[in-house]
């Protein structure tokens, strides 16, 4: 008995690395889809759409190695927390590449056409703030440090806030016609994808805080479900 | 201390002689590991890893070295191969992990991080190619000028083309000038004698008046203080100069440039700051490269000669200050030099 539980630590051991990887992976793709998008270098792109098949084999191999140790040692408690949490991380590391990917798909879109400098400079601001946001969030994850984990949904406002500026600058500069529609629009998807991505680090750390403490976030949605499905006064 | 092994005599010290064949502790190999300074790893026959302190640890960027440890352990697999990997970062950084097959079995990886090789090389090869292409640029111009008033009869044509030969030759100069300004100021500092700063400062910012009230941008200046420093005026004249004159050329047109100077903490601080283009983050650590270009066709276009901040660079050195630079693209740049203050000696 002894035996099979320390060759299932070491399996999860050996799965927890994998997920820093996939982490590293995602926490470098950030900063080279920005590289593409501001410098049109197309040659980036393909490498990155290409990288992201192996983050996706990487990811696929890791769920089924969770699913694998679910069904064959059976985990509790924090065990069980552990796999659970590692195949959703796994799940969000995998969307937030997709999303990196995006970014150098739209600058493909965008090729050949100047981006203002405000919004270049917003870009480099969002990007860099979503590469901390993963930085910490893998950091939690790697050194199982709930505070620290708890305190990385506070730092994803501030991109929250350079996206809404992005947004607010470039509808200004659309005004006064110095930026073409479709451009505007790309722009306008790419900031989203960079917001998307600081959220997909918050998940990251709200499963590392589930795995640490078993803390669940609060779900705004299923609650109101709850409440209209339970009848008054009851 | 041990016989050379190489001149042992025949059948002594082969590989696979048990009976010959130090024994050696594995803490050992891994503390004469630690000793090198490039990262190691070491794949043993019976399937263990050893590796040196800096194999998982090259960077101290957790992402990065994750990411090169990896690469490092692919490698093992490799035999005898190299392989270069880029990390994005930021900062960016290059590796060689290089791997050889070890003798009867195992392997070994070397990780080196190569990033200060390559910007020195990158560096190198940019000067030799932007300084032959920012003197061809001007040779070529006055060539095909010449080659056009060689064969032109109309007195305003040759008027005009004359005037642009001229233009081209000034460009020419220019370059040359400040090339030979750099190599002079490369050799050190000249007359050293205590300045006030506040001087300097009006001094260069009367140079650059001019162009600054035909692009409508406004400098001022406002000095705090008592700005003594100990140097070469016409060197900090020429520093203050170039930056004040790229605040102006990089501005929109009525935009505004505000020149400080200041003493904070024993030393004296001149700041210049605009609120025009600004730098992208990746280009900062190469601005002060000669010939380097953030914007290739608006440098050309706005007429400079890509060696001001260079100058700049080397004036501040000589004096022992340090120059640095905040910028954010589309909100401007703020160029900070701080010299040590002469304490008002002479002033």
């Amino acid at each position: 008995m002894e035996e099979l539980r320390r060759t299932f630590h070491q399996e999860l051991e050996a799965l927890r690395g994998e997920v820093l990887l996939l982490g590293a992976s995602v926490i470098e793709a950030i900063p080279r889809a920005t590289a593409v998008l501001l410098s049109g270098d197309l040659e980036g792109a393909d490498y990155l759409v290409q990288s992201d098949d192996e983050i996706d084999a990487r990811s696929v191999d890791i769920e089924d190695r969770c699913f694998r140790a679910l069904a064959l040692q059976a985990p509790v408690a924090r065990d069980l927390r552990e796999l659970v949490a590692i195949i959703k991380i796994s799940g969000e590391l995998e969307r937030s590449a997709d999303l990196a990917v995006n970014i150098c798909k739209a600058a493909r879109r965008i090729y050949g056409h100047p981006i203002d400098p405000v919004l270049r400079g917003l870009i480099s601001k969002m990007s860099e703030q979503a590469q901390q946001l993963y930085i910490a969030a893998m950091d939690a994850f790697e050194t199982n440090d709930a505070p620290k984990a708890a305190a990385i949904d506070d730092m994803d406002s501030f991109l929250d806030g350079l996206h809404r500026q992005f947004l607010q600058e470039m509808f200004e500069i659309h005004s006064r016609e110095q930026i073409e529609l479709s451009v505007a629009v790309q722009l306008a998807v790419v900031a989203r994808f960079y917001e998307r991505i600081g959220d997909h680090a918050v998940n990251v750390s709200e499963r590392t805080r589930f795995l640490l403490t078993g803390w669940k976030p609060e779900h705004k949605g299923a609650n109101r479900f709850h409440e209209r499905q339970t009848p008054a006064g009851s | 201390m041990p016989a050379w092994p190489g001149r042992r005599g025949d059948g002594e010290g082969r590989p696979g002689d048990a009976a010959t064949e130090p024994v050696v502790d594995e803490r050992t190999v891994v503390a004469a590991l630690d000793e090198i300074p490039i990262g190691v790893v070491v794949a043993l026959p019976d399937g263990r890893v050893l590796q040196n302190r800096r194999a998982p640890a090259m960077t101290g960027v957790r992402h990065v070295d994750v990411l090169v440890w990896r690469a490092a352990q692919e490698q093992l697999a490799a035999g005898d191969a190299e392989r270069e990997i880029v990390v994005a970062g930021p900062p960016p950084r290059h590796f060689v992990i290089r791997s050889s097959r070890l003798s009867p079995s195992g392997a070994v990886a070397r990780i080196e991080d190569v990033t200060d090789r390559k910007r020195i090389d990158a560096v190198r090869t940019d000067f030799v190619a932007n300084l032959s292409h920012e003197l061809k640029t001007p040779i070529g111009g006055v060539a095909a000028l010449s080659d056009a008033l060689v064969g032109e009869d109309d007195p305003e044509t040759v008027r005009r083309l004359a005037g642009r030969i001229v233009s081209e030759a000034h460009r020419m100069a220019a370059i040359v000038d400040d090339l030979l300004d750099l190599s002079r100021i490369e050799f050190g500092s000249g007359d050293m004698e205590p300045l006030d700063m506040a001087d300097v400062v009006r001094e260069a910012v009367g140079q650059q008046q001019h162009t600054a009230q035909q692009s409508a941008v406004s400098v001022s200046v406002s000095v705090g203080g008592e700005c003594t420093v100990l140097g070469d005026r016409s060197q900090l004249v020429s520093a203050v100069s170039n930056l004040v004159e790229n605040a102006v050329k990089y501005s929109n047109r009525g935009g505004e440039v505000d020149v400080t100077c200041r003493t904070s903490d024993g030393r004296v601080v001149v700041s210049v700051a605009d609120h025009g283009i600004g730098i992208a983050a990746a280009d900062h650590e190469r601005i002060f490269e000669r010939f380097y270009r953030v914007d290739k066709g608006r440098s050309r276009a706005t007429g400079g000669t890509g060696l001001g901040l260079s100058i700049v660079r080397h004036v501040v050195d000589n004096h022992g200050g340090t120059v640095t630079v905040r910028s954010e693209e589309g909100r401007g740049s703020t160029f900070t030099v701080s010299l040590p203050s002469s304490g008002g000696a002479g002033a």
